[in-house]
């Protein structure tokens, strides 16, 4: 990778099985957002996992 | 057959003036993002996509071109591209479909994009028909190199040797565009450094002096230049980018003006 600025730079890639339909609309949702997948996807990830610890509390 | 269309991508904080600017060659808008950071044109051989440069994942430069493509099949190229060993392939999800990745025969990052089979946030343009160009992005390296087994594998053979420095890579008919392997002698290739960088470059049916004519009348300064390649005008982009349009070849590859 010769670029710098690359946002995926120090990340992995993570694959799991989804519903199709669920797959359709986090990406929509992406769109809607204007922001890109791994950004979504790491970001419902994230406060999902918050909430989890939260309630763990 | 790995079903790949040539579809250079050109990062840019001039979206408006590069489409007015390929517009002028004969390209046409088949497709834009809601939100106007993508544009795709289509060529009658293959397609040039403008990417926002502010919006970029990847690092892209106001002004960088990267070789890019599309495919109708990202798993089955990868399938492909594994079997001919080719480095680092990878298949993912994006918001605005699939694309498979793979390190190049210079060690960069090349992104192929599948075909879009959802448009969502996009806008399908009313097609109209491009004009007789074939989109031929250039890369500078050894055309008798790994790059050419690299294409090879994309589907891509050697339609025309121009010299032993410069060979045009593409498919039957050149309906899909084409990829030049040029090596570069005497000073920096004129491309902005970054992964996978070409010089934008068409193949024109049009008479280059009409052509010229368009040009300067849209505003810009082409310059008439003779190459080892034959004649063909060079003019700087709204990008402040050199740009090349070759004329007609012998053999014409364009067999119909499909993509």
């Amino acid at each position: 990778m010769t670029s710098t600025g690359d946002k995926r730079v120090g990340k992995v890639q993570f694959n799991v099985y989804l519903p199709p339909d669920l797959v359709r609309r986090i990406k929509h949702l992406a769109i809607d957002k204007g922001t890109n997948l791994s950004v979504l996807v790491e970001t419902a990830l994230t406060e999902y996992m918050t909430r989890q610890a939260e309630g763990e509390q | 057959m790995t079903g790949i269309v040539v579809r250079p991508v050109r990062f840019t904080d001039n979206i408006g003036p590069m489409r007015a600017f390929l517009e002028l060659l004969g390209l046409v808008a088949r497709l834009e993002s809601g939100q106007g950071a993508w544009v795709e044109m289509a060529a009658a051989g293959g397609l040039v996509s403008l990417h926002s440069a502010a919006g970029s994942d990847t690092g892209g430069l106001p002004g960088q071109t990267r070789l890019s493509f599309e495919a109708d099949d990202v798993d089955q190229l990868a399938a492909v591209l594994d079997e001919a060993g080719t480095p680092e392939v990878r298949v993912y999800d994006e918001a605005y479909g699939r694309a498979v990745t793979c390190q190049d025969p210079l060690g960069d990052l090349l992104v192929i994009d599948e075909a879009k089979a959802d448009l969502y946030g996009y806008r399908n343009i009313a097609p109209t028909e491009p004009a007789a160009l074939i989109a031929e992005p250039l890369r500078f390296c050894d055309p008798g190199g790994p790059y050419a087994r690299f294409l090879r594998a994309l589907g891509l053979e050697p339609v025309r040797t121009v010299s032993p420095h410069y060979v045009k890579f593409g498919t039957a008919g050149g309906d899909r565009g084409l990829v030049g392997l040029q090596r570069h002698s005497g000073g920096h290739p004129p491309v902005i450094d970054g992964p996978a960088a070409v010089q934008l470059c068409f193949e024109s049916d049009k008479p280059l002096t009409e052509l010229a004519n368009t040009l300067t009348q849209g505003g810009f300064t082409p310059e008439s230049i003779t190459s080892e390649s034959g004649r063909l005008l060079s003019v700087i982009d709204p990008d402040g980018q050199p740009v090349q349009i070759q004329a007609p070849v012998p053999g014409r590859y364009l067999a119909s003006s499909s993509v």
